[in-house]
């Protein structure tokens, strides 16, 4: 029986993969050409906004020339696509220095950030949202809901700012601003990033905590959870092993996109505590006109974005089967 | 893994978009103080509105104009009772003028998204062709985070209002798209559709008579939504500095501009915060009633 199952579900997860892989692929194809497009946009001539109103008519023409402004669209297109497969992303005009090593400086940062933020979300949020769950009606659950529905409405440059207020002017448990590399000083390091994390972990701990909680409450009305109950399972037990996976797949998707929303509001928190990612990376090419910096970094983080789509929704076949049959 | 065997389990429903459709069930609370809540938050959109469509005739110090001293705590004077920033401008006259940017861009965004996403989403519903095509591009305006597609969109249309209307607008269409989409795909197969298939229609009679207005419903409904985010978009945009340029001033801009003294004038910082944050709340309750009003 498992294995006829088995056989006819097969080809089409295969044809699911497919499918996904042909999404992929298009959206990589649109991404790119759209920030190729970018600089089509730029008023008057590109290179004269990367070289300066005072540059001399060689300076931009060489400018022109480096950049292939002087190609059609489709051509610079296909050209700083395929250096970008190649690993090249082109220099930097202001700093003269490649693109990609200016990224790789700076994503430590920006990485730490996020992967600090999801696992204090994942920590608050996953207990929360089944304890609220399993509370349904009661006052700590309305008093969730309250918290959530309130913090959602926070952007994270302010809740950033509040923090600061109270945790690092107020108390000064926590540096205001800058930033301390893993290698100078561990606590230093933690300490400091400690605020922006938060920051950035509470808008997606109020976006996530009452969906969780919603199909955390579904699950709670199976039969096999009062089941459990008269096995004698203990409350933790019970929601942890026994209707957090059930519940667990909106919360995975919302995951997937937490991603892409943290990699954007980091690059927001990032200016609040002036710390050295990504996100001021692309502030400060934007400041000084540089027009292939930013281009990169567009690329670079739709690309990260895209990929973690990817995989969340391969997780998702590995949680419940059930997805890949649709 | 036991609930696999008889299929029980919740139904695997993926939600389009955060807050679309994964919104936990109405909840059992008093009726009354569910529309409490609605009637402060319409009451506080009301005055903000009224704010921003009158700030040019109420008589408000000039917003860009220094009216000393600078940095005057909040509560202090009359009639200038939210104090003056950093440079001696007026905090009050330039949080009204500030809601005319806010709304202004916001409900322009808005309403340019839910065409383009309306139209597309329509679309991709009745031709599966164009089913692949709109995915990959909602997929493609989705991986790119909104703050990077306005900050791009700014940075090389130059700073103002047209970029940030249009990059708000494409961050909005999505997610309209994918609600038409659904919603489409579900009102196709009901009779008075079918009853005018019969009849002859051409399918874009068909779409635009007998199936939008069956998609605007809910589609209005969400965008007060979406319009509490563009909100929140913009501000973040100009907090940044590439927004709307200065000396015009938007909310982002003043708690930006306040960020320098936070140690000694927290309110330049807490009070333009606060404003917004109550706006983006009223909407967000607005929106969340106005949606359980149609399921």
């Amino acid at each position: 029986m498992k294995n006829g199952l088995r056989s006819i579900a097969a080809p089409r997860s295969a044809r699911l993969l497919a499918f996904r892989v042909a999404r992929l692929a298009a959206v990589l194809l649109i991404v790119t050409l759209g920030t190729s497009l970018l600089i089509d946009l730029v008023p008057g001539d590109p290179a004269v906004a990367i070289a300066g109103e005072t540059a001399s008519d060689a300076v931009i023409a060489a400018v022109r020339e480096q950049y292939g402004f002087d190609q059609p669209i489709l051509q610079r297109w296909w050209e700083w696509t395929a250096s970008v497969v190649t690993g090249d992303l082109g220099e930097s005009y202001s700093t003269r220095r490649p693109v990609t090593t200016l990224i790789a400086e700076r994503l430590p940062v920006t990485i730490e950030l996020t992967v600090l933020a999801m696992l204090f979300t994942v920590l608050v949020a996953v207990p929360l949202g089944l304890y609220a769950a399993y509370r349904s009606g009661s006052w700590a659950d309305r008093a969730i809901n309250a918290m959530t529905s309130a913090l959602i409405a926070v952007p994270s440059f302010v809740i950033g700012l509040v923090l600061v207020l109270a945790f690092a002017i107020g108390t000064g448990w926590f540096p205001a601003s800058n930033w301390t590399y893993l290698d100078e000083s561990v606590p230093g390091n933690l300490s400091a990033a400690f605020l922006p994390a938060l920051s950035l972990a509470l808008v997606e701990i109020a976006i996530i905590t009452p969906i969780l909680r919603a199909d955390a409450v579904a699950t709670l009305e199976n039969d096999y959870i009062a089941l459990a109950r008269a096995k004698g399972i203990g409350t933790a037990r019970l929601l942890f092993r026994h209707v957090l996976r059930p519940s667990s797949i909106s919360t995975t998707t919302l995951l997937g996109l937490a991603l892409a929303r943290l990699f954007g509001g980091a690059i927001v928190i990032e200016f609040v505590f002036n710390l050295p990612g990504l996100g001021s990376l692309l502030i400060t090419a934007i400041r000084s006109n540089d027009l292939l910096l930013m281009q990169g970094l567009v690329a670079f983080i739709a690309l990260i974005y895209v990929v973690a789509n990817f995989a969340v929704d391969l997780l998702l076949v590995k949680l419940d089967p059930r997805v890949a049959a649709e | 893994m036991k609930s696999k065997i008889d299929g029980a389990g919740p139904p695997p429903v993926l939600p389009a978009e955060p807050g679309l459709d994964g919104r936990a069930p109405a909840r059992t609370r008093p009726k009354g103080r569910r529309r409490v809540g609605v009637w402060l938050a319409g009451a506080w959109l009301a005055l903000v509105i009224s704010v921003a469509l009158l700030a040019d005739v109420l008589p408000l110090a000039d917003p860009t104009v220094n009216i000393a001293p600078a940095e005057s705590a909040p509560f202090g004077a009359w009639p200038e009772f939210l104090g003056t920033d950093r440079l001696g401008r007026s905090v009050l006259s330039r949080l009204a003028h500030g809601a005319q940017v806010s709304l202004l861009i916001g409900v322009l965004a808005t309403v340019f998204g839910m065409a383009a996403g309306v139209a597309m989403g329509m679309l991709s519903a009745v031709r599966p062709a164009s089913d692949f095509v709109l995915g990959a591009l909602t997929d493609s305006l989705l991986a790119v985070p909104g703050v990077v597609l306005l900050l791009a969109l700014g940075a090389t249309m130059g700073a103002g209002l047209t970029p940030l209307v249009l990059g708000l607008a494409l961050y909005a269409m999505p997610s309209f798209a994918r609600l038409a989409r659904g919603t489409t795909r579900t009102v196709h197969g009901r009779p008075h559709v079918q009853a005018a298939q019969v009849m002859g229609a051409g399918q874009f009679r068909i779409l635009v008579r007998e199936i939008l207005p069956a998609v605007l419903r809910p589609v209005i409904a969400y965008s007060v939504v979406v319009l509490a985010s563009l909100v929140v978009a913009e501000a973040s945009v100009s907090y940044l500095g590439l927004g709307v340029p200065p000396p015009t001033p938007t909310w982002g801009g003043m708690i930006s501009d306040g960020q320098s003294s936070l140690d000694q004038a927290p309110y330049l910082v807490l009070v333009p915060a606060a404003i917004l944050f109550i706006t983006v709340l009223s909407l967000g309750v607005l929106g969340r009633s106005s949606r359980q009003g149609n399921p």
